[in-house]
Formats: structure tokens, C-alpha cells, sequence
């Protein structure tokens, strides 16, 4: 009897053994057993998400993708070591002793080789028909105008996984546009691994990037790097930077500034010159600010274009004197005449008859201080000073544009709404997101508010029509043609003082006066030839405004 | 009426063979497709990555750095004085060949 119960003991024993064992594998490790059966009959791959393109407004592609291979090595598949480096390494330029190391360590089972490598040196490797050297597409961003509005554009790097990312301007705002979603397909295959057309299949398409249509008129975008890349020359400029924009759409035509960087090489530039100077930098706008003060005026009927002051001599505000800007005056002037002569004399009189605080308003409605919103990532803007933090002086200077920082963007725009009957509208790069089914959503442009009346806008044209044709820069103006525009040159601050002999030299402007097709701002940071705005960045306005003309067929008036 | 049931009855397995064979035939086709499927994707693909490289050379071609180059070896020059011939307000303006001959 004990015998019996020691054998089925035994016996119970070892099938509960069983039972946990089976416990084990069917329960507890199911799951690791389903994938590792899952990857022995299904293939699985991604579909990757094509990035989309970046286009001018005439459909021209500014950026795009290519054809391009990550190079990989699998170096057990590789017979003899040396001869596959020899082969490899000076296509790929690799250093072979390094390579010849991280093929032979015996752990390696996958070693990549070279991102983005381009079709041509691709194809030149698989004619080599090298057995351990594989190939992955890995597509590659393409400038067929090279490194034009690079600024505008950003550039795509690597994000912390590897994959594509965009960074600055439009490729960084526009990331999840452009990035699209990758797909996935997942099929049961045979034992040679080719996929079973009956068996179970799950496919996920990828969402392919959507393209940007851009306001950019790419002709005027040369017209203004060729133009501003020879201004700087003859200048001597440290930095300039040229804005074109569209006054009643917001839509920018252009933009460009230099010192710049190529995207396609991005990594061996300064990383320094990645932000957009023209949206993320600010300046003092000196003489060009006088416009808008003036505009508020008129606006506020503080003043009239024919009313007249007295320039006799400096005039003095608090424990300061201000004095014109070369010393000249010439007794009883109009307004208009203030804006010919740029006098800040007069600019003060007229911020007295303004008043403090409308002259805080008015600059505050003409979008100084605030972003403007502009689809670009690295927009950036000074604060205005509180209210309380203003003294006398500080409306005195602000009235000729010192003391007061402002970026070119927020200046071209401000211009724009004294072009665009006083609508202040918001500055836009993408006009229109296409998709690849071909669905198009439009960027509608965007009125923000009204600054000034239409009546006003049409005065303070005519006064700095009048500016032009009778003001320092005459000279440079194209003949035939009404351009209302102002010249400006104002100091840079430097720890708490203005540097004597370094300038910011601009010209803000538009045309044609009685219609205008575009609003133009010239910024030439510390210019060597000439610290004045007459002299340099208006003469450049003047040369691209010419080629602008002439490139839309438009004839003198 | 019994006779030809009979006659069906007896008919009924042979059928379900027949159809078994088919079924497995074209079961073993369509398995066997995968692999020309396979191939038709890397066709597919090869003509998509020739498309992108053409479209990349059109670009290229079509691009105003090359027609600048292109321009100027044809002798094409800036003119020295901005010059306009509109054939009527709607057209474009025509370039003028300024060069000396």
C-alpha cells in the first residue's frame, strides 16, 4: 500500500512539474513567444513619410527632396575585410584603419556607414557588388537655387532619434506639415521571406508631407540678394538686410540678410547665423520712425502738412538739447519740410503737439513691442518701456526713432500699413498648404486693425513723396516714378552710450506711391563708406526698387 | 426520380475532390504571387527614386542660378541704362541685345 501511494506521489509530482511548466510557457511567457513567432512569419517594415516642398509663388521649388542612401555594412556577411574597406573607404571617405576596426570587432552584427549619400556615389558602391553592403532610403533635402533665402527657409538636421527635423524658419515652424506620418505594412511571409498575397496583411500609408507655396517671389528674392550682396561691398557693411513686402496682403516677397549660412552645409556654418536678423534682431530705426510719428499726428489733427515751425536753432528738452543732425536749420518750415530736411527739431515739436500719451498709443498700434505673428519659427521683439518708465527726453528721441528699438520686420510692416490705406495687416510667408491628393487650404491674409484713416495715409504719402524728391537722397531716385519713402541713420547704443562713428544706415519706402505693389525696408549696419542713410541705403533701395520696376513691366508715371 | 438522386449522391464526393484541387491550386498560385508582388515593388520603387532625381534635374535646369549662367554665356549682359519696350499694357516687357556688334 505505501508503495502505491510513493508511485502515484511520484507520479502527481511530476505532472504538477508539467502543469507549471506548461503554466509557464502558455501564460506567463505567451506574449514573447507571439512576437518572436510574429517575426519569424511576418515582415514588417516602415513607409517612410516623403517631407514635403517648399515653393515660390510662381510653383518653382526653393526646397525639395532627392534620392539619397543611408550606407550600412553588415560585416558578417563580409568575406574579406580589407578588400571591402579598400573598396569603400575612399568612395565614402572614410578613414580605413577605423573602419577595418569597427568591421572586425566580432560583436557587430550592423555598422552604418554614411547618411544621406547621393544617388550618383550610391549607384558607383552597388556596381562594386559588395556582399555585406546594404543600402536605405534615407532621403535628402535639395536647393535648386542654392542657398537663397536661407533665413526664410531654416534647414533640416536630426532630431535626438536620428530622424529628420526642421530647424528655424519655415522647415522648423512648419515641422509637422512638412514631416508628415511614416506608414507602416506588415505582411505573413513564407520561409524564403516573400510576402503570402492570402495571408494576413495590415497596411498603414504613410501621410506624406504637405508642400508650402510661399508669397516669395523668387526673381525679386535674387534681385535682392545679388543687390544687397554689392551694396554691402561697396558700402563696407558689417550686415545688411533687405525686406519686401506686399502691403495689402502682408504676403513677403522677399526677405534677405548677410551675413548668411548655405542650409544644404548648415553644420559648418556659425550657429550664430541661424536666426533671421530680419525677424529675431532689433535696432534703434533713427530717421524712418519719423513717418509714423508723423502719420499719428496728421491722424490726431495735431498737425497739418502746410502748418509751419520755427527751426531756428536747437530746442531744448528737460537738461537736453536737441539739435538737427547737421546742425543746420532754416527758420520757419511745414511739416512736410520737417520730413525733407529730417529735422528732429521739428520731429519734436510735433511730438509736443501729439502728446505723450498718444504718441505711446500710436506706436503701440502700429505693432512696435508686440510680434507681428509672421510664420517664421525665430520671430523675436524688444519690449516697449512701461508707461511710468518714460521721461521727456525719451518722447523727444522716441519722435526720431532713438531711445525706441524696433525689428525690420515690425518697421516694413508699419510702413506697409501707411502703404495699405492705414490697415496694419499681418505678415505671412506661406500663402498655401497643398497636399498630395491635392487639397489646397489658402493662408487668407489677415487684416489686424486700422492705424490710421485712409485720408491720413494718403497725406503722409504725399509727404514723403515729397521727402524723396526734395530731401538728401534725391539724387539716387529713379526718374519718372513717385516713391514715398524716408532715409534714416541713427547711432548705436553701446553699454549705455552711442558709439560717435557707427551707424545703422536705412531707407524704409514703397511705390508705386499712387498704387503700391510693394513696401520696401534697407538696413546697412555700420556702413564704412558713409555713415548716412542718403548715401548708402538709399541709393541700394533705389537700385532694387529700379530692377523691381523693370521686372514687372512697370513704366514710369 | 430514385435512380438520379442516387446519381448525385454518388457524383457529390467526386465534386468536393475536384473543388478541394482547385482550391488548393489556386491557393499555392496565389501564395506563390508574393514574390512577383515583391518584385513589382522594387520596380515601383526604382521608378519612383528615378522620378525624384528627374524632378531634382528639372529643378535644377530650370533654377536661376543655371539660367543666369546659361544667360551669360549666350552673351546676354546687364544693360548699362534700364531700358522698357511694351508691346501693349498687358505684355511683358521684351529684353533689348544691347551688345555691340
Amino acid at each position: 500500500m505505501v508503495r502505491a501511494w510513493a508511485v502515484f506521489g511520484c507520479l502527481l509530482f511530476a505532472c504538477s512539474l508539467i502543469i507549471l511548466r506548461l503554466f509557464y510557457w502558455q501564460v506567463i511567457a505567451s506574449n514573447t513567444l507571439r512576437l518572436e513567432a510574429a517575426s519569424q512569419y511576418f515582415l514588417q517594415f516602415t513607409l517612410p513619410a516623403a517631407r514635403g516642398s517648399i515653393l515660390a509663388s510662381d510653383g518653382s521649388p526653393l526646397v525639395m527632396n532627392q534620392p539619397a542612401f543611408l550606407v550600412y555594412a553588415e560585416p558578417r556577411l563580409i568575406q574579406n575585410i580589407h578588400a571591402f574597406v579598400g573598396s569603400v573607404a575612399p568612395v565614402l571617405a572614410l578613414d580605413p584603419t577605423e573602419l577595418t576596426q569597427q568591421l572586425s570587432d566580432p560583436e557587430r552584427v550592423w555598422l552604418p556607414l554614411a547618411h544621406k549619400v547621393e544617388s550618383g556615389v550610391a549607384d558607383s558602391l552597388r556596381s562594386l557588388n559588395l556582399t555585406g553592403l546594404g543600402f536605405e532610403k534615407e532621403p535628402k533635402r535639395y536647393y535648386p537655387e542654392a542657398s537663397m533665402a536661407a533665413h526664410l527657409l531654416g534647414f533640416v538636421g536630426s532630431d535626438v532619434n536620428g530622424e529628420d527635423m526642421g530647424y528655424f524658419g519655415l522647415e522648423g515652424k512648419y515641422e509637422r506639415e512638412l514631416g508628415g506620418k511614416d506608414g507602416v505594412i506588415q505582411l505573413e511571409k513564407d520561409a524564403q521571406g516573400n510576402p503570402i498575397l492570402i495571408g494576413e496583411a495590415k497596411r498603414i500609408e504613410p501621410e506624406d508631407g504637405r508642400t508650402l507655396v510661399l508669397w516669395l517671389d523668387r526673381v525679386i528674392q535674387e534681385i535682392v540678394e545679388r543687390r544687397l550682396r554689392e551694396g554691402m561691398t561697396r558700402y563696407g557693411a558689417a550686415e545688411g538686410s533687405v525686406i519686401v513686402m506686399d502691403p495689402k496682403t502682408g504676403g513677403i516677397l522677399a526677405m534677405a540678410t548677410f551675413p548668411s549660412y548655405d542650409p544644404r552645409v548648415y553644420a559648418s556654418f556659425d550657429k550664430a547665423l541661424y536666426k533671421n536678423p530680419a525677424v529675431a534682431s532689433s535696432y534703434e530705426p533713427g530717421s524712418t520712425f519719423k513717418s509714423f510719428v508723423m502719420a499719428a499726428a496728421l491722424e490726431e489733427r495735431s498737425v497739418t502738412p502746410m502748418e509751419t515751425m520755427d527751426e531756428s536753432g536747437p530746442v531744448q528738452v528737460g537738461e537736453y538739447a536737441v539739435r538737427t543732425w547737421n546742425n543746420e536749420y532754416h527758420g520757419p518750415i511745414t511739416m512736410t519740410q520737417v520730413l525733407e530736411y529730417s529735422s528732429n527739431v521739428g520731429m519734436v515739436y510735433v511730438s509736443r503737439e501729439l502728446g505723450e500719451e498718444k504718441l505711446i498709443s500710436f506706436i503701440k498700434n502700429y505693432g512696435f513691442g508686440k510680434l507681428t505673428n509672421i510664420d517664421l519659427e525665430d520671430e523675436a521683439t524688444p519690449e516697449l518701456r512701461e508707461e511710468r518708465e518714460w521721461h521727456e527726453i525719451d518722447y523727444a528721441t522716441a519722435s526720431f526713432g532713438q531711445g525706441i528699438a524696433v525689428t525690420p520686420l515690425q518697421m516694413v510692416r508699419a510702413a506697409a500699413a501707411l502703404a495699405n490705406a492705414g490697415k496694419l495687416m499681418e505678415p505671412h510667408v506661406v500663402k498655401e498648404i497643398r497636399d498630395r491628393k491635392g487639397n489646397v487650404v489658402p493662408i487668407a491674409p489677415r487684416m489686424v486693425r486700422d492705424v490710421i484713416s485712409p485720408s491720413s495715409a494718403r497725406v503722409i504719402t504725399e509727404m514723403l513723396v515729397s521727402a524723396v524728391d526734395n530731401g538728401e537722397a534725391k539724387w539716387a531716385k529713379p526718374k519718372g516714378y513717385r516713391i514715398a519713402g524716408k532715409t534714416g541713420t541713427a547711432q548705436i547704443p553701446v553699454a549705455g552710450h552711442y558709439e560717435e562713428n557707427k551707424t545703422i544706415a536705412s531707407f524704409v519706402g514703397w511705390g508705386p506711391a499712387d498704387d503700391p505693389k510693394f513696401v520696401m525696408l534697407v538696413t546697412l549696419r555700420e556702413p564704412t563708406s558713409s555713415p548716412w542713410g542718403s548715401e548708402t541705403a538709399a541709393p541700394l533701395f533705389f537700385t532694387i526698387t529700379k530692377d523691381i520696376f523693370s521686372y514687372w513691366g512697370i513704366p514710369p508715371q | 426520380m430514385k435512380r438520379s438522386i442516387r446519381a448525385i449522391i454518388r457524383l457529390l464526393p467526386v465534386i468536393a475532390i475536384f473543388l478541394l484541387g482547385v482550391e488548393i491550386i489556386v491557393a499555392n498560385e496565389l501564395a506563390g504571387l508574393g514574390k512577383t508582388l515583391g518584385n513589382i515593388d522594387s520596380e515601383i520603387a526604382k521608378e519612383s527614386a528615378v522620378n525624384e532625381m528627374l524632378a531634382t534635374r528639372v529643378a535644377s535646369s530650370s533654377s536661376l542660378l543655371t539660367i543666369r549662367e546659361k544667360a551669360q554665356a549666350l552673351g546676354f549682359r546687364e544693360p548699362t541704362a534700364k531700358q522698357l519696350l511694351t508691346l501693349n499694357p498687358s505684355e511683358l516687357p521684351v529684353a533689348i541685345d544691347n551688345s555691340v556688334r
